[in-house]
């Protein structure tokens, strides 16, 4: 029988059959912490970005 | 559904059953099926995601790998910005100064960005009295950066007098005496310095730092290989090699106990002295001392003054040969840092601190109101493009005045406003670039940050895919 090919040229039933198990994590992004609602999220995203969201500059020595 | 744009599928050479997703807006990495990448891949013009589980797209949505709707991520990038912003003063958000007390230079570096700008300024030095504007002007900025931290209760730093040149430690009587004026302002302030320098009569600068008994945070110095590499690219006035010098300068503050931060400048002539320059760094065992680092920086010519030197590389060929050299000695990695190569560095942050990587909004202090001060009274944002006139944003001797649209414009070139990278996936790793290259250029640098961000994870997959079997 030969596969068949799905929307996107893959193998629909293997797609069919994916668990969550397949999906392992590397890192946090910090999508979790993006919900304007919730301010003890956004107090911490802040926290994250302080340090990260300026970067070095390249041309001398900036450390950020 | 939508997929976001943000997300790169890279394959792994080793592993060809597998993927890696990373979303380089929000950061998030995971290793897939190959199959799952793909079919996300082949899906993501569509959004038609119709052949996976519930229990997949739920996963992937939680994620942030896709989205109801394309609408969702915007207002997530709407909300990073609006809520960093409002953490930044406004009188100065880059809390950072710096002072190019000369163009002149005693060396004749074979690249150098500032070749032409140092003949036409006359060895032009900050005066005194320029000094004393200079000083007048930081102040007032962070009185009111104070202010407003203090009112609103914003996250602070410690501002940073950055001293620059040319070449800022001359052997010159003048020169001693301004360092000296400076380092006391700095301390008299609380406020950190930090100087970058050729190191050549950096040595002789010693009692000057020790008499006012408050040292630089950090100390640039520029070496570009072994002495046979070095000498031939980094050329005394009269022809002189500036190596050895360079040397004992760093033997001497590393004794004093202070920061040195090596700067190898690296492209296609001297790639192949890397090996050798990290047998020489480990042979002096400078990667000994707690206030030693070392990092590879590649050229550039971001003023384009090197259009004829033929050893620039604008493609990943450069990343790609370090690569291959770190996976041949991985000894290699842990001497250098790799901060300027940014698709490499992001990567390395995941992988090696397992923190959350976030977007870069802001490339560098140059649009972020950082000032900096030239001999010749006039105001810029960018080091890198003092001295050019379409860098130009203002005057601070002998008067201060702002060309507020040219300042507006130089702010503007964050990863959001900026109109060149707007649609471009890969914005929240590089930012645009160089700002310096759009304002003198008309055009971004375009980075291969792609290709780097590919390579780093390959680089790096046996490490990550061993610590999470």
């Amino acid at each position: 029988m030969p596969k068949d090919k799905g929307t996107h040229g893959t193998d629909k039933k293997e797609m069919s059959k994916l668990t969550p198990d397949k999906v392992i994590n590397i890192n946090e992004g910090i999508q979790s912490l993006l919900d304007p609602q919730a301010a003890e999220n956004l107090d911490q995203l802040r926290k994250q970005m302080i340090s990260c969201c300026l970067q070095a500059c390249d041309c001398c020595l900036q450390i950020s | 559904m939508y997929v976001s744009k943000y997300n790169l599928f890279i394959d792994l050479g080793e592993y060809p059953d597998l993927s890696i997703i990373q979303n380089i807006f929000h950061g998030q990495s995971t290793v897939v099926p190959k199959s799952l990448a793909d079919y996300l891949k082949n899906a993501a013009p569509s959004g038609d995601l119709s052949d996976l589980p519930d229990a997949m797209l739920s996963l992937l949505k939680k994620k942030g790998f896709i989205y109801d709707v394309k609408k969702d991520e915007d207002k997530q990038i709407e909300t990073i910005y609006s809520q960093f912003r409002k953490t930044l003063p406004k009188a100065n958000p880059s809390r950072q100064y710096q002072l190019i007390l000369t163009y002149d230079c005693n060396l004749r570096c074979i690249y150098c960005f500032q070749k032409k700008i140092r003949k036409t300024t006359d060895n032009a030095v900050i005066s005194e009295t320029q000094l004393k504007d200079i000083f007048d002007i930081i102040l007032t900025k962070e009185r009111a950066n104070e202010e407003e931290i203090k009112q609103k209760e914003l996250p602070t730093r410690v501002p940073l007098i950055s001293i620059a040149g040319g070449e800022p430690l001359l052997d010159t009587p003048e020169s001693k005496k301004t360092i000296s004026n400076i380092i006391h302002f700095a301390k008299q302030n609380n406020f950190h310095y930090s100087i970058t320098t050729n190191g050549v009569f950096l040595d002789k600068y010693i009692p000057i730092f020790k008499s006012a008994g408050y040292y630089p945070r950090d100390i640039q110095v520029t070496i570009d290989g072994t002495k046979e590499y070095h000498d031939r690219r980094r050329i005394g006035v009269g022809g002189a090699g500036s190596f050895d010098s360079i040397v004992q300068s760093i033997d001497s503050i590393l004794e004093e106990g202070m920061h040195i931060s090596l700067r190898i400048n690296v492209d296609e002539m001297n790639t192949s002295s890397i090996n050798k320059i990290a047998d020489y760094i480990l042979a002096k065992q400078w990667t000994g001392y707690d206030e030693f680092s070392a990092y590879l920086a590649p050229v550039t010519d971001h003023s384009s003054v090197n259009k004829n030197y033929k050893w620039l590389k604008q493609d990943a060929g450069l990343i790609r040969e370090i690569m291959r050299m770190f996976a041949e000695r991985p000894e290699l990695e842990s001497i250098f840092t790799m901060k300027n190569f940014r698709g490499f560095q992001y990567v390395k942050r995941i992988v090696e601190k397992k923190e959350k990587a976030v977007p870069t909004i802001w490339r560098c202090e140059a649009v972020l109101g950082q000032l900096v001060f030239d001999p010749q009274g006039d105001l810029y944002t960018c080091f890198e493009g003092a001295g050019n006139e379409s860098a130009r944003i203002g005057t601070y001797s002998p008067s201060y005045e702002i060309d507020a649209q040219r300042d507006r414009e130089w702010k503007s070139l964050n990863a959001i406003e900026n109109k060149y990278c707007r649609r471009c996936s890969y914005r929240f790793v590089c930012s645009g670039g160089c700002p310096w290259h759009i304002v003198g250029q008309q055009a971004t640098e375009c980075l291969p940050v792609e290709e780097e961000i590919r390579l780093a994870w390959n680089y790096y997959a046996p490490r990550v895919l061993g610590s999470l079997a």
